[in-house]
């Protein structure tokens, strides 16, 4: 039993003092992912990227005004690259890469909306990267939504300020009404009508078409300016309302004038229905009036509240996946390359001839490259935690055990990777696969869920998929690791440890 | 020296269906020193992975210590010292380390300073001991070699080519040390390439093309060559062909061969009595010899000698 670790450790002090007689590497293994995190978190812009939009709108649209001024003041991810009126020229400018977006807005704009149809402004763009032609779209929809709220927040100006005009009518209709009813409970007669024709005075102007009562947005005197809440808005209805009290007063006055009248207790409810009429479009006007535009127009708004314990920097969030990736590729390179020098030096052949078995030698390998992993791995957290500050939420023990896990199983990897290749550059070119697999499929760059699902045999058959995700609940969400993945993690590693144990022993024997 | 560290009969290895190795048969006795001498080529590492159980025969028996080399477990490796031909050590450890890495995969006690110190000492790298092995010679790298195959004190030696590559100074060294080890007990199985190595070996086997010609010892092979002693001899007057055809005629002569005009190389039976019958012979025909002794043929020689024999006989 003696024998058994003196052999294991004869392969942990050799190759530990392999890898440390080349500083450099241990080095470059250390500071360097360390120096991308930092580098990253120093130069991060943590804004959306601005795009500079070009508009193109015919010289004489009533919207020509307004495009600047919208555009100017939309939103700091839009900047204003100008107007014209040439729609290759600024194509051609697009293309030149001299603007980020052109916008065209159509010549027949008005015309269209007097049609009572929607018009669609045609967003150009020049991106290669489906993510960033999927930001650009994102970014056009979402101001051409304040484009519109902001049309209609004016035009709802406009209204209040019609609303408060009727309402200063409706409420001296609501006085002669008064002062009507009350001359006819008296059976003054004649003082009624006076009180109704006065009435009728006060909502003659109600008395033709609604649409004719409503004027465009404000400030604007153009006939063909948009006009959109003509037919759709509570003061079209109040204004139908006014004009059939309108004529309600008149018909009323015309049957008063009859002389024979003897009974008024109906002409007496008419005029109640008619004040009741009233106060009911005071009280609407009124809501008119008092609702705020952007209270009417975007009633709901949104406030996120994150319940992570931490707020993370866009460079502390990488530090889980950079550590992940890390222990996975070092462990699979360091192990890939392992083997494969052993069978090109030749030792293979000695120790086929010494009393050394395959498992002493996996067993010792193993234990050197998580010793020395580990070392690396307690470096770089040093660096991490106190010189970027990177949260550190959980557990060291919960921490310790998923780079121990990680290391393990990629070792699996690595040392399978080894004793398949023949040679170096083999061992090299598998290592390097494996790690742009992990860039694509570990969810370090995107989460796994906008893959479609049978890629996840890829994703969870890499050891670097599990470390981001335990190295994100143990790091920043101060969570013990899922014990199932756990179990699935190390299943694997177990697994390889097998195979590689039967490979090696295959090559091992005589041929 | 009668009990056989090594037997081997009939062995055969082939690769791609041509033979490397076939019908290779010897014993090699314990405590014996065996050289197995042959060109690049021939076979030698071939047989040499045949007996350390890294290969396996596609036909023959072998049996080493007593046991198959396919049946070994790891007490019966221990046994085993083995130096492969090309070097297998770690470059950037030093030479203190890949001792004690060899060391170590033999599972000897940790305590094996005095061990370490020894087997520095006999290869000469005391002095280099801290430096890596990519900054020592290639020669102090065969040396540290053999070091890391003594150091765990095995019983059988199989040893490569352990002098191809280093001076004739160190190469007299190494066989000294050998010598030492035979005369410790240990049986030592050596290939070289270096046929005036088989001088120190107890027996020797010949390989041509993977075909052992013979084994024997080193007088064995000398008077398989030759038949016999040779002598040396000088004349002033030019030896005529009727003058050798004589020669050959008289019964104590084996062979003769003409060096140049006044020069020629015989084969006799017993070089101290066959000398004064040849200056009487020479006298007898007014021939007087200028130069006569009797003169023990290299390896290298006895090597070329039963090579051609055995091509001839082919």
């Amino acid at each position: 039993m003696k024998r058994f670790f003196i052999r294991i450790f004869a392969f942990v002090r050799k190759e530990i003092i392999n890898v440390l007689r080349q500083p450099r590497l241990v080095l470059t293994l250390v500071l360097g992912p360390f120096l991308i995190l930092f580098i990253f978190g120093l130069g991060f812009r943590d804004e959306a990227q601005a795009l500079r939009t070009l508009f193109v709108v015919e010289r004489d649209s009533p919207l020509r005004p307004y495009v600047e001024e919208y555009a100017t003041t939309l939103g700091p991810q839009l900047v204003y690259a100008g107007m014209t009126e040439d729609l290759e020229a600024a194509l051609r400018v697009l293309q030149n890469q001299e603007v980020d977006d052109v916008v065209h807005i159509p010549p027949d704009a008005a015309q269209i909306i007097d049609r009572q149809e929607q018009v669609t402004f045609t967003i150009y763009h020049n991106e290669l990267d489906p993510t960033q032609a999927g930001y650009v779209e994102f970014a056009m929809n979402i101001y051409v939504d304040e484009l519109n709220r902001r049309v209609l927040s004016e035009l709802y100006r406009d209204r209040q300020e019609q609303a408060t005009g009727m309402r200063e009518d409706v409420e001296e209709a609501q006085e002669v009404v008064s002062e009507a009813r009350e001359a006819l409970q008296r059976d003054d007669l004649p003082a009624t009508r006076q009180q109704l024709q006065a009435l009728n005075r006060a909502l003659e102007r109600y008395g033709t078409d609604p649409e004719d009562q409503l004027e465009g947005p404000a400030g604007s005197d153009d006939a063909d300016a948009p006009d959109t809440l003509a037919d759709t808005t509570i003061l079209s209805q109040t204004l139908a309302l006014l004009a059939g009290l309108s004529r309600d007063a008149d018909a009323l006055d015309e049957e008063l004038d009859d002389p024979q009248i003897e009974d008024t207790e109906t002409y007496s409810a008419t005029l109640a229905q008619i004040d009741q009429d009233l106060q009911e479009l005071h009280a609407i006007l009124t809501t008119v009036e008092e609702v705020p535009a952007p209270v009417l127009l975007s009633p709901f708004l949104i406030e996120t509240v994150n319940i992570v314990p931490v707020d993370l920097e866009m460079a502390d969030y990488y530090t889980a996946g950079v550590l992940a990736l890390l222990l996975q590729h070092v462990a699979i390179t360091f192990a890939a390359l392992s083997i494969v020098q052993e069978n090109l030096l030749g030792a293979l052949r000695l120790f086929q001839v010494a009393p050394v078995s395959p498992f002493e030698i996996l067993v010792g390998k193993y234990l050197s490259y998580i010793i020395l992993i580990g070392a690396i791995l307690v470096l770089l957290t040093l660096l991490i935690i106190f010189i970027m500050n990177v949260p550190m939420l959980g557990s060291w023990g919960q921490y310790a055990l998923v780079a121990l896990a990680v290391t393990f199983t990629s070792l699996s990897y690595g040392f399978l990777i080894s004793l398949l290749s023949t040679t170096m550059s083999q061992a090299v070119q598998a290592s390097m696969i494996m790690l742009l697999a992990s860039v694509f499929f570990t969810g370090f760059f995107q989460g796994l869920d906008l893959l479609m699902p049978w890629t996840g045999v890829i994703s969870w058959a890499l050891p670097a998929t599990y470390g981001r995700i335990f190295y994100e609940q143990v790091m920043f969400r101060a969570m013990p690791v899922s014990q199932f993945l756990m179990l699935g993690l190390v299943l694997i590693g177990g697994v390889l440890f097998a195979v590689n144990l039967i490979v090696l022993r295959s090559r091992m024997v005589r041929h | 020296m009668n009990e056989m560290a090594i037997r081997t009969r009939g062995l055969r290895k082939q690769y791609k269906k041509e033979d490397a190795v076939r019908d290779v048969t010897f014993d090699v006795a314990a405590g014996s020193i065996f050289g197995f001498i042959g060109p690049s080529g021939s076979g030698k590492t071939t047989t040499i992975r045949m007996l350390t159980g890294i290969e396996k025969p596609d036909d023959g028996e072998i049996s080493v210590l007593g046991q198959p080399p396919a049946k070994f477990d790891q007490r019966m490796r221990g046994r085993i010292g083995y130096m492969p031909q090309n070097f297998v050590l770690y470059p950037d450890l030093t030479v203190r380390e890949n001792l004690n890495f060899a060391a170590s995969i033999y599972g000897m006690n940790l305590r094996r300073s005095k061990e370490m110190k020894t087997a520095l000492e006999l290869v000469e790298l005391v002095e280099h001991q801290h430096k890596p092995v990519n900054q020592i010679s290639g020669g102090m790298q065969r040396r540290l070699s053999l070091a890391a195959t003594l150091i765990h004190s095995p019983t059988l030696f199989f040893l490569d080519e352990p002098t191809t590559g280093i001076d004739p100074v160190l190469r007299q060294k190494f066989w000294q040390r050998f010598k030492e080890l035979q005369a410790d007990g240990r049986t030592l199985f050596i290939t070289t390439q270096y046929v005036s190595e088989a001088a120190y070996c107890d027996q020797v086997g010949l390989l041509i093309a993977g075909r052992l010609l013979t084994v024997d010892s080193p007088e064995g092979l000398r008077m398989q060559a030759y038949g016999g002693d040779m002598i040396r001899a000088e004349t002033a007057q030019h030896i005529s062909d009727g003058l050798i055809l004589d020669l050959q005629e008289e019964t104590y002569v084996r062979s003769v061969m003409r060096r140049d005009p006044h020069r020629i190389e015989i084969g006799v039976e017993e070089a101290g009595t066959d000398i004064a019958r040849l200056i009487k012979w020479f006298e007898a025909r007014s021939t007087a010899l200028t130069f006569v002794e009797e003169y023990v043929p290299s390896f290298d020689d006895i090597f070329v000698s039963l090579v051609k024999r055995h091509r001839a006989g082919e």
